[in-house]
């Protein structure tokens, strides 16, 4: 039997190519690889240490966190398609998934409620700022009572004599500890649910404002969380993200986005695990043949494979469906659900191809393991999109508590 | 007869409480419990397609939203801009 020599299997190969994209979007995922393995080096070689600021900087140059931010306010305006592949090839190329965590972070639960919701001015003031790299964002939404129940917060907004007194706490803050503008979500109607939620943008050194200590995560160590602490945080109205009682609008317009692209860098990092794993099962020989030749091993390489597959194949018609503004709820869902599962399986997977040293730290496969997990609960957990799934495949539950008790929702 | 459709749209893809059932027009959808979050966004794409009006990201807003007879007057509104 011939064996057939495939021309993919190293690499992003061209499975872009087969989706329609385009040549100069192919060339673009190209020269961003070529950006990561060559000016992300730093930050790779030290994927468990602190947030890499100077990698941030050189990616701002290069133009990452500029990519959905249009032209006239320092960014590129790429569409979609085209920042889905970059982030999978600065997935691919650099192996510390904490900075392109804060970076998704950033694009899309801080930038993208700006472009869509922000003021001219509010526009002007910070994205130039945040796409050159100047500035960093972070979002404050989930309270220490509000997770998944993400509209039950508590944080208030009284009105004042032309602004808004803001007082709470917020938790779960990614980028927090070095950001300089926050996101933060406010109730300024008590009665009106998720109706009453406003949003704000608020300065580091605004008074009233404090950032608490870094917290401590399992994984993703790259990227700082902490909590964010304001009392009589007096902001004045043209800090105000939208209109009053928007909240609600402005955080699941990002949510939408950011669960529709913040797994594409996992999916360069799955692709690099695969072949590494691969590589590593050709090479390794036990019983005087190469481990990839028992079944067992060869069997956990495919399902890996499938996975990276399957998990790329959606990501690309995501992309495609947001490219045409087509509705994607159930497809974004889908994509988020089945890539951080992939992510976290996969994970496993590569640990145990490469048996004991796949546990040792020098090899990275733990680090990427708990990385992984984190996948599973950010921008909405596996069980928040597999409501929002159901929701859109008309299957909701039906309303026989008070909705304040379904879980993902208020 | 926007009022109705709205009405029968909302009857026709939500789980109603009896006490709620004729839907009444100034009925607060929040104050009520009768929709969460969720079901506001699920309602914003069902109206969307219904009266094949696109609902800016800034008009999700209990303003627009918040009952039977405030969506009505937003299709409306939206229809004849």
């Amino acid at each position: 039997m011939t064996s057939v020599r495939r021309s993919s299997e190293t690499g992003l190969g061209g499975v872009a190519r087969i989706f329609g994209f385009n040549e100069e979007q192919i060339e673009f995922r190209d020269t961003v690889l070529e950006f990561a393995r060559r000016d992300l080096v730093d930050a790779s070689s030290d994927p468990d240490g602190p947030f890499p600021r100077d990698a941030w900087n050189r990616c701002a140059e290069f133009g990452i966190q500029g990519l959905p931010v249009p032209e006239a306010h320092g960014g590129s305006g790429a569409p979609p398609s085209t920042v889905i592949l970059g982030l999978e090839a600065l997935g691919y190329g650099c192996r510390n998934n904490g900075l392109l965590f804060s970076l998704n972070a950033q694009m899309w639960a801080c930038e993208e409620p700006i472009v869509r919701f922000g003021s001219d001015a509010q526009r002007m003031r910070y994205l130039p700022r945040l796409c050159d790299g100047s500035l960093i964002a972070a979002h404050a939404m989930s309270e220490p009572d509000s997770g998944s129940d993400a509209f039950a917060l508590a944080t208030s907004a009284t009105k004042t004599d032309g602004g808004y007194r803001l007082a709470g706490s917020k938790t779960f803050v990614s980028n927090g500890p070095v950001a300089d503008v926050f996101l933060v979500f406010a109730r300024t109607s008590p009665a009106g649910g998720f109706g009453g939620i406003s949003a704000f943008l608020v300065e580091r050194d605004t008074p009233g404002l404090e950032v608490g200590a870094p917290l401590h995560k399992m994984g993703l160590t790259g990227s700082p969380m902490a909590e964010v602490f304001l009392s009589d945080c007096v902001v004045p109205e043209s800090q105000r993200l939208g209109a009053e009682g928007a909240g609600l609008a402005v955080f699941t317009a990002s949510m939408r986005v950011e669960r529709s692209c913040i797994l594409a860098t996992a999916v360069g990092t799955m692709q690099h695990q695969y072949e590494a794993s691969r590589n590593y099962a050709k090479a390794r020989r036990q019983f005087g043949q190469p481990i990839a030749s028992f079944q067992a091993i060869s069997h956990r390489l495919v399902e890996m494979r499938l996975r990276l597959d399957t998990a790329r194949l959606m990501l690309y018609r995501l992309a495609r469906l947001l490219d045409e503004h087509a509705p994607a709820d159930l497809e974004a869902a889908l994509t988020k659900l089945h890539i951080s599962e992939s992510y976290v399986a996969s994970s496993l997977d590569a640990l145990q191809v490469h048996g004991g040293y796949g546990y040792l730290t020098e090899y990275g496969l733990e680090r990427e393991l708990r990385d992984a997990v984190g996948a599973r609960l950010y921008s909405g957990t596996s069980d928040i999109q597999r409501n929002l799934a159901a929701r859109a495949l008309g299957l909701a539950a039906p309303a026989a508590d008070p909705p304040r008790n379904r879980e993902g929702a208020t | 007869v926007t009022i109705d459709r709205v009405r029968k749209l909302i009857i026709d893809n939500f789980e109603i409480p009896p006490e709620h059932g004729d839907l009444p027009d100034d009925l607060p959808f929040v104050e009520s419990h009768l929709l969460d979050s969720l079901d506001m966004l699920s309602l914003v794409s069902l109206v969307e397609a219904e009266f094949n009006v696109p609902v800016r990201d800034e008009d999700v807003v209990l303003d627009n939203f918040g009952t039977v007879g405030r969506i009505a007057a937003y299709v409306d509104r939206r229809s004849t801009a």
